[in-house]
């Protein structure tokens, strides 16, 4: 029998210890002679949770890639009979809203992608549509109806070549309908050999694959398949597991991934891989079952799919992953508790284990000063006075803080103090020049920006360059008391400054300009003060109605979407480090509170696999 | 079968939840050290580490409303001028 060497030229090399993966690993074999086995790095499925998505997904459609799909329409939840109208976008980290559909629909067919998809047909009222709407990443818009009215058919293929097979058009009930959409208007193809609804499948007009459903009679589960070659259609491989409703993502009928549905009994977990003639079942499950969602004709990546919805809450979303990485998704979890309860706090230091709250209140003011190293907060020396709502940006070793008021006489400060990590250095009282309160600073002790909040001229800026403070070049158009930043003194975010605003403003060292709006309205939250202004995380806060939120939104230089929530709501809490790596701590959440929480992004780690033991 | 429980935990700080919990399950605190936990395994497990004693989903608002409610009478008592700078008056927490 060959070996390894007469097979592939070289000899397996031996290391005492796995070697630092990366990509380059892919397909490498290597003895770990420590732990006596030979191992790899080759490719293995997973699925995994994400953000949850804005709104109940429940016999939605759904189209596009995994970082940028659409998920749209639905019964919603309560079920809403004639379907809502409710639209989302997902970037892979999060979620923000899209434009409302014209018209509400429930198992809608789907295609296309998240700035160019499609949405036809759909369960109703009268029962079945044969609407169709195009999605320009803003907006909806009503286009030439389908010539056969019908809902939980299959859809593929994009915007300009889409198509939708099979489906309940009631009377038939189970379908071979097949319709190709130009862009314009749809045309008759060729029919499909088994009528089937609530099928799945992937691909595009040229190649493409409808898998399982239910057939007649009476709602029959089928595990048949049928591959269209872009002339005829011929039956494909049998799934393993019979199921309506699945959801299926791959570019055509070689390459699909098939995943949730019902089976018999109950929701399907199982996932399973197609290679252009045998389905396999994989060893991923998904966490929660999903099933009766679409994912269309964009969704054309069988290594890389997406799903929402599940019982109990249908925002579940989950991420099926086959590469070489294991994936762990984003979460908060639990710090080291303050020592001193308190809220309207100063929060700075661009990393989790050099992080710093100073200040606040509970409720009177406080000077105190609490470093966090990481996994425990520890009391230093005080800061000059007690401030109430400072203003506070740097680092452990060179923090800013400043402004602020004491409570509960309110005299706003004009001065400012400098940390060094050990001692502080307050300026001369009236440093500032204005009253500053509720401000928010961004940028470094020697590079700080100041927007100065509540206090008349409210749309001032200042600049401080580690000695002193000098107007900065231009005002902001609007007051930002009570916001959040980050960023520096060049190039800045601020944002979060109303709860029934959802304003964003970029700065880029001269002038100020609108930036993608919030998720939703709040203000007094916090956020990561280390990351640059085109990776923002803000966090906690309040909304309209004063109730102290758990939510937690990023920004990627253009646009914010959700993250997973914290575990305790508060508002007025303190915020350290950078989008990927944070810290929320401290706020009000009814009373003050000395909770931190830690927040870990979405990581991606090389993994090697043993392939046999010694 | 209900979807959450509900229990009674004082949150110890650093490893009270793991962001390995956070992906196993819902878990989310109010006022009174009350969590609302997903109720599958990971989570009754949780709870159960944690120390937690199980309430009822009545007696969790209960815990809640009796800490929301003394804090909205400390606020009613402040003086115009404290309260001119609090938060706020506490709202009304509701378990969903």
């Amino acid at each position: 029998m060959a070996d390894y060497a007469d097979i592939y030229g070289k000899r397996v090399k031996v290391f005492d210890s796995d070697p630092t993966l990366d990509s380059s690993y892919e397909g490498q074999v290597w003895y770990n002679s420590a732990t006596g086995t030979l191992k790899s790095v080759v490719a293995f499925a997973a699925w995994r949770s994400s953000t949850n998505a804005p709104f109940k997904a429940v016999a939605a459609g759904a189209t596009g890639p995994q970082t940028a799909n659409l998920v749209f329409g639905g019964y919603g939840n309560p079920a809403t009979p004639s379907g809502i109208t409710t639209t989302a976008e997902y970037n892979g980290l999060g979620w923000t809203a899209g434009g409302a559909m014209g018209d509400g629909r429930n198992y809608i067919g789907s295609a296309g992608t998240q700035t160019a998809g499609l949405g036809f047909g759909g369960l109703d009222s009268p029962p079945r549509s044969a609407k169709t709407e195009e999605y320009n990443g803003t907006s909806w818009s009503e286009q030439n109806d389908l010539s056969n009215a019908r809902g939980q058919g299959v859809g593929t293929g994009s915007q300009t070549a889409g198509m939708y097979t099979t489906g309940d058009a009631g009377p038939p009930d189970y379908s071979v309908y097949v319709e190709n959409y130009d862009g314009t208007s749809w045309t008759n193809g060729t029919s499909n050999s088994l009528g089937r609804r609530v099928g799945s499948g992937n691909g595009s007009q040229t190649s493409a694959i409808i898998i399982a459903g239910h057939i007649n009679p009476s709602d029959t589960l089928t595990a048949l398949t049928e591959e269209w070659n872009g002339s005829s259609w011929s039956s494909g491989g049998s799934v393993n597991t019979a199921r309506k409703g699945g959801m299926a993502a791959g570019a055509n009928a070689d390459s699909s991934v098939f995943f949730g549905g019902t089976a018999a009994p109950g929701v399907s977990t199982a996932t399973e891989d197609y290679d252009g003639s045998t389905w396999a079942t994989s060893s991923a499950t998904m966490s929660v079952g999903v099933t009766d969602n679409q994912q269309g004709g964009g969704s054309t990546i069988n290594t890389a799919a997406i799903v929402v919805g599940g019982s109990p809450d249908y925002t579940q979303t989950q991420e099926y992953n086959k590469s070489i990485n294991t994936i762990t998704a984003a979460a908060w979890a639990s710090g080291g508790n303050l020592g001193t309860a308190r809220r309207q706090v100063g929060g700075f230091g661009h990393t989790t284990t050099t992080a710093v709250c100073a200040c606040g209140q509970n409720p009177p003011g406080l000077s105190n000063v609490e470093e966090y190293n990481g996994s425990s907060w520890s009391e230093v020396n005080n800061a000059p006075m007690a401030r109430v709502k400072p203003f506070a940006c740097g680092v452990l070793t060179a923090g800013l803080i400043g402004g602020g008021e004491e409570g509960p006489s309110p005299a706003s400060y004009q001065s400012s103090a400098e940390y060094d990590g050990t001692n502080w250095t307050a300026s001369p009282s009236s440093a500032l020049g204005q009253n500053v309160n509720s401000g928010t600073a961004l940028g470094i002790q020697t590079a700080a920006l100041l927007v100065v909040g509540s206090e008349s001229p409210n749309t001032a800026v200042k600049y401080y360059d580690g000695s002193s403070w000098t107007a900065g070049p231009a005002a902001t158009p609007t007051s930002m008391a009570s916001a959040s930043g980050n960023g520096t003194q060049t190039n800045g975010l601020v944002y979060g400054n109303s709860p029934s605003q959802t304003t964003t403003l970029e700065w880029d060292g001269s002038s100020w300009t609108s930036g993608g709006a919030l998720t939703s309205g709040r203000d007094r939250g916090a956020e990561a003060v280390g990351a640059p202004s085109t990776a923002a995380l803000y966090f906690g806060g309040n909304n309209p109605s004063s109730t102290e939120l758990t939510a937690t939104e990023g920004y990627d230089g253009t646009s914010w979407s959700s993250r997973p929530n914290m575990a305790t709501a508060r508002r007025g809490l303190g915020g350290a480090g950078v989008n990927t790596l944070s810290l929320a701590f401290g706020g009000y959440t009814g009373s003050d509170t000395a909770a931190t929480e830690e927040f870990t992004g979405v990581t991606e780690t090389v993994t090697s696999k043993t392939l046999t033991t010694g | 079968m209900a979807h959450f429980i509900y229990g009674v935990a004082e949150n110890t700080g650093k490893g009270f939840f793991t962001a390995e919990d956070r992906r196993k399950f819902f878990l989310r605190g109010y006022p009174a050290n009350v969590w609302m936990v997903g109720n599958n395994v990971d989570g009754a497990m949780w709870l159960a580490e944690k120390g937690g004693r199980e309430k009822t989903k009545a007696e969790a608002q209960a815990l809640i409303d009796a800490e929301v409610q003394a804090n909205q009478a400390a606020w009613d008592a402040m003086s115009d001028e404290d309260k001119a700078n609090s938060p706020g008056r506490p709202t009304d927490v509701i378990l969903p």
